[in-house]
């Protein structure tokens, strides 16, 4: 627990913080282990349920591990009917998981993201950072080939 | 400065402390008015606006919750009328569609004349009150039962890590829900974690 330490340090131990500090761990760790929950909670002196409450909240925050792979599929009205439906669906059915879980082998992870302006070339997804554009479903199976 | 404020509920005149709530006042003079998230042990809420009640406040008419609605000089309050009626009504009508059967939901539905139908079902059982997880924190102070997610995603989930050790010898919360969610989640996550721990 000494990186929940440093971070409570960071913020003075001042409970106002409470979401500053949830941001530090969801960055260090790549989601909010659970046993942080009740280290916050005792440290802060902060209700369990109380820090339960802000932590599932936010979409920022993920309480389970992502995998290597984040998949993104932008779920703007724009993406989505020019068939970013049909590419969900399709990523749902080769990971054999829904959106907001990770392969068991923990190498993707499907979320949806918000619309990112460059509707143009919608359907839009994003693996890693990298933005691919005008996605069909049928091309879906040779972007994950390429990544992993 | 007089603490006392004079408000008139049902053109029943009354004498009330300042900070006192509309429904504070209309249930020390017995008059009815019906609620889903007031528990008189709990901080007001505003949860469920089964309490709106229709106000006049220096010529202007409004529609206030009135659990929240702290009183002032010169209040006058309807607590029954055609608009307060309707507006209740469509609460009745919107949360019978998340939990449809609810003893106390059939009960103000009865009263209000409202039509189950209405919103088309989406059974959720939990009307978002908010009582067992209040009364947990404010009256137990155990904290085992929490708020989660958010927007229409937003649901009560019990903490297994407290629960299993705190609820069995308390279950206090259970006959506050008007939906007995809250008894029926707790069954799960016991049986989710393994059946009750000995």
């Amino acid at each position: 627990m000494d990186y929940l330490e440093s971070i409570i340090e960071k913020y003075s131990r001042r409970r106002n913080f409470l979401i500053e500090m949830l941001m530090d761990v969801q960055h260090e760790k790549g989601y909010i282990p659970r046993e942080s929950i009740f280290y916050l909670s005792k440290r802060l002196s902060v209700p369990v349920n109380e820090v339960m409450r802000i932590a599932t909240f936010y979409k920022t925050f993920s309480l389970k591990p992502k995998a290597e792979h984040v998949i993104k599929v932008c779920s703007g009205v724009s993406c989505y009917i020019r068939g970013g439906r049909e590419v969900v669906e399709k990523l749902e059915n080769l990971l054999g998981i829904k959106v907001g879980d990770s392969t068991p082998d923990m190498k993707f992870s499907l979320e949806l993201s918000s619309c990112s302006g460059r509707c143009a070339s919608g359907p839009e997804i994003e693996i890693d950072g990298e933005v691919y554009g005008n996605v069909k479903p049928d091309d879906i199976e040779g972007i994950l080939k390429k990544i992993g | 400065m007089s603490d006392v404020v004079n408000i008139t509920i049902d053109g029943k005149e009354c004498k009330a402390e300042k900070g006192m709530t509309i429904l504070q006042v209309a249930l020390r003079e017995g008059i009815d008015i019906p609620t889903l998230c007031y528990h008189k042990d709990l901080e007001p809420y505003g949860g469920c606006r089964l309490c709106t009640v229709e106000i006049e406040s220096r010529g202007r008419k409004n529609y206030v919750v009135s659990c929240l609605y702290p009183v002032e000089e010169g209040l006058v309050v309807k607590t029954r009328s055609p608009e307060v009626e309707k507006i209740r009504r469509i609460i009745v009508e919107l949360l019978l569609a998340r939990a449809p059967g609810s003893p106390e939901l059939i009960k103000l539905k009865e009263e209000y004349g409202a039509k189950e139908e209405k919103f088309g079902k989406e059974p959720i059982f939990c009307i978002l009150c908010g009582l067992c997880v209040r009364y947990c924190s404010e009256v137990k102070k155990k904290y085992a039962i929490s708020f989660v997610q958010s927007g229409v995603k937003r649901e009560i989930s019990f903490i297994p890590e407290i629960a299993l050790k705190e609820c069995d010898k308390c279950k206090e919360c259970f006959p506050l829900c008007p939906t007995s969610y809250a008894q029926a989640l707790y069954l799960l996550t016991q049986a989710l974690s393994g059946g009750p721990s000995t």
